[in-house]
């Protein structure tokens, strides 16, 4: 673990101190209660602790940032975990109006109590970005990148494009129309009985577009309603089970999905408080819904999803904030593997220099 | 109990116009240049609420220069203003960089409203010295920007530093800076100080 903490430091101080750089710190403890918050199924409930620290550093065209946590539960059911990331990327300016930004992200993520299932993500991305100087913005972007998890099977590569369009209507109104492709391949193995123990590999591809739109209300509130629209193609659902989606953080089935959200940022004086809401309705043709932990049904899985969560933060000085979040998730299927109630609260203190 | 409160209020009452008393010399000179505002009362109870007593008359006398120099300045200098301009003073403007502001863009108390709130945001947030707010008064006179376009980044501004707990203040200076000083449109500076965060 040493080890590894001293490589994310040299990696971000090396570019520091090579270039004058600007630098901040950022570093924070936070206590909270997390509730079932992923879902009935995974029973995880849990206080928690965690000390986080963040640095960032500028010189001209380059950005560095680095985060590393360590959250510590109190129940033994939840795992202890270190997460690490650094994100390195260099814009090359080609003009006032055209920019080649070149992007590099590295992260680990470990439960420091198991020896599986650790997570390692590597991420390369080039992104051109052209602005008419005026009201509007593209942004056009490659990206490929590699999750790599203890439990072999869930490791697996992709890339992707992606393209948005941001346009100011009105000085403080804007419209961004986003959309992406993303091409996820798995580790080629051998299909279950019934399918002739071929090898396949899996595979899956997701098409996603977003529509939002931000509205200042003065100076102090800000409005972000967003619709969005998600659909993927997977030839998985016979090879990877779904009790594993939650450790491998991702829907690697066969889904169709539309949901919308309504985010609001509040500013007053040293007071700023961020609420949100969500809500989605999410179909997964090729899986079979489970009565129980064990007994399928011979349904299709829905799942309808409702999401409220709030953030307030009061700057106490220049160099000190509190800060306060709570989050609730419901989400509703005949499913066994699919429902459940959650919520999660936290506080913390930050300190920056 | 009665008479200890009816005590205590005769003692608030005289204690309180005693506190924001003007030192005689000054209410003379302020009653002749026609600076007469609510604005010096105040001050002073809040100079003697903080325990600078000593610095009343220097600092009061510095605002006094302030004002007949901005009245040099500028003809739609206004008397009813007074409390306005004094914040630029606070802020530590110069009375010239405030008169070529209100001579390029006219003397509404809208835009002396925007202005205040921009260059506050610009010296509590991005922590911009008094040199740095005197460019971006400068910038603001000389480029084709409205009050409307400083309450737009005011916002910005204020919402960016309470996502990233203001790590990114330095550099988004940099960058407000360098781009509100070339003229750039305010939708352009907005992608640009959001891109950083």
């Amino acid at each position: 673990m040493k080890k590894e903490l001293v490589l994310l430091f040299t990696l971000l101080l090396a570019p520091l101190y090579a270039l004058t750089a600007e630098t901040s710190f950022l570093t924070g403890i936070t206590y909270g209660y997390n509730d079932n918050i992923y879902r009935d199924s995974s029973q995880l409930s849990s206080a928690f602790l965690e000390e986080s620290f963040y640095a960032a550093c500028s010189a001209s065209a380059f950005q560095g940032e680095a985060f590393i946590s360590h959250t510590g539960f109190v129940s033994e059911t939840s795992e202890n975990q270190l997460l690490m990331n650094l994100t390195l990327s260099y814009d090359l300016f080609l003009s006032m109006k055209s920019t080649f930004r070149f992007s590099g992200e590295g992260g680990r993520s470990d439960y420091t109590e198991w020896e599986d299932p650790d997570l390692t993500t590597i991420k390369g991305s080039l992104s051109y970005i052209y602005d008419d100087l005026s009201r509007t913005q593209a942004t056009l972007t490659a990206a490929a990148g590699s999750n790599t998890y203890g439990l072999e099977a869930a490791s697996n590569s992709y890339f992707e494009g992606a393209a948005s369009l941001q346009y100011y209507y009105a000085l403080d109104d804007s419209l961004t129309l986003s959309a992406y492709l993303r091409h996820h391949t798995w580790k080629a193995r051998r299909l279950e009985t019934g399918h002739g123990g071929a090898m396949m590999t899996p595979s899956s591809d997701l098409i996603g577009l977003s529509l939002s739109t931000e509205w200042a209300l003065g100076t102090a509130l800000t409005l972000t309603p967003r619709l969005y629209w998600e659909s993927q193609k997977s030839n998985m659902t016979a090879i990877i089970p779904a009790e594993i989606e939650p450790l491998v953080e991702q829907d690697s089935d066969t889904y169709h999905c539309a949901g919308m959200t309504l985010s609001a940022s509040l500013a007053l004086g040293p007071f700023y408080f961020n609420p949100s809401a969500g809500y989605f309705h999410k179909t997964y043709p090729d899986r079979i819904s489970f009565v129980d932990e064990a007994t399928p049904s011979d349904q299709g899985v829905t799942l309808e999803g409702w999401n409220l969560n709030a953030e307030g933060r009061v700057f106490v000085s220049s160099l000190l904030a509190a800060t306060l979040s709570w989050e609730w998730d419901h989400y509703q299927s005949d499913d066994y593997w699919s429902r459940g109630n959650g919520y999660s609260v936290s506080g913390g203190v930050f300190l920056l220099f | 109990m009665k008479r200890l409160l009816f005590s205590l209020l005769i003692i608030l009452a005289l204690a309180l116009p005693a506190a924001a008393q003007l030192p005689g010399e000054l209410r003379a000179r302020i009653d002749q240049l026609g600076f007469q505002s609510e604005y010096w009362t105040t001050y002073i109870r809040m100079a003697r609420l903080h325990n600078r007593e000593e610095e009343i008359e220097k600092i009061i006398d510095s605002r006094i220069r302030f004002l007949l120099s901005l009245k040099k300045d500028c003809p739609s200098f206004q008397r009813d203003d007074i409390a306005d301009y004094l914040y630029y003073s606070d802020l530590g403007l110069s009375p010239g960089s405030l008169a070529r502001v209100i001579n390029a863009k006219g003397p509404s108390p809208e835009l002396l409203h925007a202005l205040n709130g921009f260059l506050s945001v610009a010296a509590g947030y991005l922590h911009a010295d008094p040199e740095e707010l005197e460019e971006l008064a400068e910038a603001f006179a000389l480029r084709n920007y409205s009050s409307r376009d400083l309450t737009a980044l005011t916002g910005l501004l204020k919402t960016l530093h309470g996502k990233d707990f203001g790590m990114k203040s330095g550099l988004r200076k940099q960058k407000l800076m360098a781009l509100f000083r070339e003229g750039y449109s305010i939708s352009f500076i907005k992608r640009q100080l959001e891109d950083l965060s």
